[in-house]
């Protein structure tokens, strides 16, 4: 079996394939001792992966499959290649293919993250997380109400804290004019974003502006929002900071606040 | 060895099921169907989708238990097999939202806080697998995860992590055999 191949079986037994190219490997696969062997393996460890999120199902659904088999026939025993379940064929969603082209980032400023190809291995998984948030069209949402902006709040909450596997702790608060925000560190990581969801434009000529708080404020970097949010990552900064506030400030930011903040939350786990 | 026992035991049972013995049938879903509804349930991320599915499943495995084949694995891994299918079928198949983008980003069964039932059913196994995915290299897992629990394709795995299509493969190459190895190691 070659290098080559072995990557294939895996990619098969994920179900990473196009239906094209698991069509392909089937071919392969009909005629192939070694893949054959190495699919078997591999499905022990894809039955384990899945034996790690077993879920009860509801009663229901016992009694709902036992009376579903009744009066089924069964298959004639064995064809060309016993024991693999008919692959019923998938047309790729084209909604799939759009998305990778949609979704340009948010508008960046000075240090809104974005990540050209090929970084992910070399960042912090905190920074990674807003990429990850970025290559799904993040920037893009249109959130239509402040219910919405939790929800994706939750959402973010959660991707995040998986990607940065760790200490990553947040805190968020609302814009009075809708929209909210979310402060994001990993202090083992020395990392801070801050997320922001449903917030409205600033007035034209304005943007927001971050600004770190530990006794003066200091600048974090300007933002426009994209339709649906943005994401920021913070000067290091904020890491000793009581809070993060954003105000409105002249195209270009200011060095020291101008307005009253429309919004601050206070930096998780700072003394 | 207690894997083998019960190994042994649901074969006999598959057999029983290929002679269109429903009461084995009964046998087969009461040994399986925490796994087959717990990854079609995370693949799927709505309960109500994952039940579909998973009817659809156990019908799958009756009408083709007549073609299973020891030598191909366990019955376990067969009707698994199966499920992982459908439900990335199904996930495939539907409308894309970005909500379900990101609610299924990124292998979040190792953040997410189990079930009771989990809790009850998997205790041992359950964190045996979840030790051995810690041990990898995050950029492995994160691959991995993306692809099995969330369904994702090679293309769309790399295109989210910004990374080259080969690095993807060999990511997902290292990340199963590593987890081969280190769940062998873990059962003896």
């Amino acid at each position: 079996m070659t290098h080559d191949d072995h990557e294939i079986a895996v990619l098969y037994v994920v179900n990473a394939l196009s239906p094209d190219e698991a069509h392909d490997f089937e071919t392969h696969l009909a005629d192939c001792v070694e893949c054959q062997q190495e699919v078997t393996d591999m499905r022990s460890v894809t039955e384990k992966l899945s034996r790690s999120v077993q879920a009860e199902p509801p009663a229901s659904l016992r009694a709902a499959v036992i009376s579903g088999i009744a009066g089924v026939a069964q298959e004639p025993p064995a064809s060309s290649r016993p024991g693999q379940p008919d692959r019923p064929r998938v047309i790729e969603a084209p909604a799939t293919k759009a998305r990778a082209t949609d979704n340009e980032p948010a508008p960046a400023s000075d240090n809104v993250v974005t990540l050209g190809p090929r970084r992910f291995g070399r960042v912090p998984s905190l920074v990674a997380a807003a990429a990850v948030l970025l290559a799904l069209g993040f920037g893009t949402w249109g959130l239509q109400s402040h219910q919405d902006a939790q929800q994706a709040n939750d959402r973010v909450t959660e991707l995040i804290s998986v990607l940065g596997a760790g200490d990553v702790r947040s805190a968020s608060g609302s814009v009075p004019g809708g929209g909210s925000g979310t402060v994001y560190v990993s202090r083992s990581q020395g990392e801070a974003l801050f997320v922001t969801t449903g917030m409205p434009s600033p007035p034209s000529g304005k943007v927001y502006e971050l600004w770190t708080i530990a006794g003066r404020p200091a600048p974090a970097g300007t933002f426009t929002p994209g339709s649906g949010g943005s994401v920021v990552r913070l000067p290091a900064a904020a890491l000793a900071a009581k809070q993060i506030a954003i105000t409105v400030e002249p195209s270009g930011g200011s060095s020291q606040p101008t307005t009253k903040p429309v919004m601050s939350v206070d930096v998780p786990g700072s003394a | 060895m207690r894997q083998t026992t019960t190994g042994t035991e649901l074969a006999s049972v598959m057999a029983r099921v290929a002679g269109g013995d429903h009461r084995a049938f009964a046998e087969l879903y009461d040994a399986t169907s925490r796994t087959v509804f717990g990854i079609v349930l995370r693949v799927l991320r709505d309960r109500a989708q994952a039940e579909e599915v998973s009817q659809e499943v156990f019908l799958e495995a009756w009408r083709l238990a007549t073609r299973y084949d020891p030598v191909q694995g366990s019955p376990s891994a067969w009707i698994n097999t199966i499920a992982h299918r459908r439900a990335v079928d199904r996930v495939r198949s539907a409308e894309r939202s970005v909500q379900r983008d990101l609610r299924h980003a990124a292998g979040e069964f190792l953040a997410s806080s189990p079930d009771v039932s989990e809790v009850v059913v998997a205790r041992d196994e359950g964190s045996r697998v979840r030790r051995a995915l810690a041990e990898l290299p995050e950029a492995q897992r994160t691959a991995l995860a993306l692809a099995y629990f969330d369904g994702r394709t090679q293309r769309e795995v790399a295109e989210m992590l910004n990374v080259p299509l080969g690095t993807v493969k060999s990511r997902m190459r290292d990340a199963m055999r590593k987890l081969r190895t280190c769940l062998e190691e873990g059962a003896q």
